[in-house]
């Protein structure tokens, strides 16, 4: 008799979480640097960062932004455009489950790759320096609307 | 007691048929997401055949290739383009150029790619500009100086930011190329082979570079999809702040310093004229305000440009 409620609440419990799990969306994330931030907003505060190629799980959508939840348990904002539902790239955890396919396997740093740039250098060279110490020069959101800012510059929409 | 035990039984055991269903939701997911549904039990060699008919099919670079893969195409157009053009080693200038530029980057439809925005400004008196894909933009110290402020320069930037977000550079890739990488990169998996094809991604690679420089710094994009980057440039700059006068205000400066038949601008874009034109019902050249806290900034990183 004592038995029944905890067997019943556990059932519920199982089949409710997997009906939550079938039920989620998962998009890849599409930049080197992925931002999570708290609010959806580019002036929201950054709680975490996602790499190139890793799953997050979609609570919801809001706009131009999407709340993500990291592997890690990490949850919050990012925008919609640092997002794919494309399969981009392999991650490691993918990769020792053995449920990878061969286009997955195939896109793990294939194709125009670090590999082919460092072919392509010793063939070609061309001022890869140059573009290196241009990649280095990044102001974050908050530095950028602050510019905007002093120069009496007021945004009408966008990267709300 | 036995028959007050078989609900929660029953209970139990149709939540481990859920859980068997759903042991791995995210693989499944990703797998139908990428592929549909078919790949799951087929072998691996006719998976590899079909996705090269399928890219046979479809191949384009804009579409096809990952954002990572975009990235690198831009650092080799960059790498390229700063073989003919020297980068302008003037830090305050670059910076400034970079604050404004990666600003309205942030209220374009595109704010984040691989790589982000940059921007540097290239040591010529050519009045040029160019957009690598992934972000990477070049402006040259003539193309600075047909700008009368920060309103005229963010325009510039708009612009060139607006073929970053159409991806613009992307399209000049030779299809018949896009279709031969992706088949390499679709069958690499299965024939586990390394040397060969990276050989051979890479005169690919080589070749779409030697494409989008072509179109890029010879024979220019296509009218329209120049009138399409001053639309979107408005709509970058009035969600930004600017006045969008500012496009219409540059383009009748550079009007009257372009030479005509010169191998700059003149040769890839239409003429500003008629670029105003076409701009007409979205912005007309008027005065711009520049607030004074503007003015004295644009000034003292441009002004001796």
């Amino acid at each position: 008799m004592g038995i029944r409620k905890p067997v019943v609440a556990l059932a519920l419990a199982v089949s409710l979480g997997c009906a939550v799990a079938l039920a989620a969306k998962v998009m890849n994330v599409s930049v080197r640097d992925g931002q999570v931030r708290q609010t959806p907003s580019f002036l929201g505060s950054i709680v975490g960062k996602a790499t190139y190629g890793q799953s997050v799980d979609v609570a919801e959508e809001q706009g131009d932004w999407v709340k993500v939840t990291l592997p890690g348990g990490v949850s919050g904002w990012m925008h919609r455009t640092a997002l794919t539902e494309n399969k981009v790239a392999l991650s490691g955890a993918a990769a020792g489950t053995g449920s990878v396919s061969g286009k997955e396997m195939a896109l793990a740093g294939k194709g125009f790759s670090a590999a082919v740039e460092a072919d392509y250098r010793r063939s070609h060279g061309g001022d890869y320096a140059a573009i290196d110490a241009m990649e280095r020069v990044s102001y974050g959101s908050a530095a950028l609307l602050a510019f905007l800012k002093q120069g009496d510059v007021t945004p009408k929409g966008g990267a709300r | 007691m036995k028959p007050r035990l078989l609900l929660p039984l029953a209970w139990l055991a149709v939540a481990g048929l859920f859980l068997l269903g759903c042991n791995n939701p995210d693989a499944v997911s990703r797998v139908i997401g990428s592929f549909g549904a078919s790949i799951g039990g087929a072998p691996v060699g006719d998976y590899a055949a079909s996705a090269v008919k399928g890219a046979q099919a479809v191949a384009h670079a804009a579409e096809d290739f990952t954002p990572e893969q975009e990235y690198y195409i831009g650092r080799a157009v960059g790498a390229s383009l700063l073989g003919k053009y020297r980068p302008l080693k003037d830090a305050k200038a670059n910076a400034y150029v970079n604050e404004v530029g990666q600003a309205l980057a942030m209220f374009s439809d595109m704010p984040q790619t691989y790589g982000g925005y940059h921007f540097l400004i290239l040591d010529s008196t050519d009045i040029n500009a160019f957009a690598a894909p992934g972000g990477l933009v070049f402006v040259t110290r003539g193309m600075l100086r047909c700008c009368a402020g920060e309103n005229a320069l963010a325009a510039v930037l708009a612009h060139e930011i607006a073929h970053v977000q159409g991806k613009d550079a992307l399209r000049a890739i030779k299809r018949s190329r896009t279709t031969e990488a992706l088949a390499i990169i679709g069958g690499e998996a299965v024939k586990h082979v390394g040397g060969g094809d990276v050989a051979r991604l890479t005169d690919i690679f080589a070749d779409s570079i030697g494409d989008i420089m072509s179109t890029m710094v010879n024979n220019g994009y296509s009218r329209s999809l120049e009138y399409q980057a001053d639309k979107t440039a408005i709509t970058i700059l009035s969600r930004t702040g600017y006045d969008p006068a500012g496009l219409p205000d540059m383009l009748a400066e550079m009007q009257k310093r372009l030479t005509p038949g010169g191998a700059d601008f003149a040769k890839t874009h239409p003429a500003p004229a008629d670029r105003i034109t076409e701009l007409a019902s979205l912005a007309r050249v008027a005065e711009v305000q520049e607030p004074a806290a503007r003015m004295a900034r644009f000034k003292a990183a441009l002004g001796n440009i």
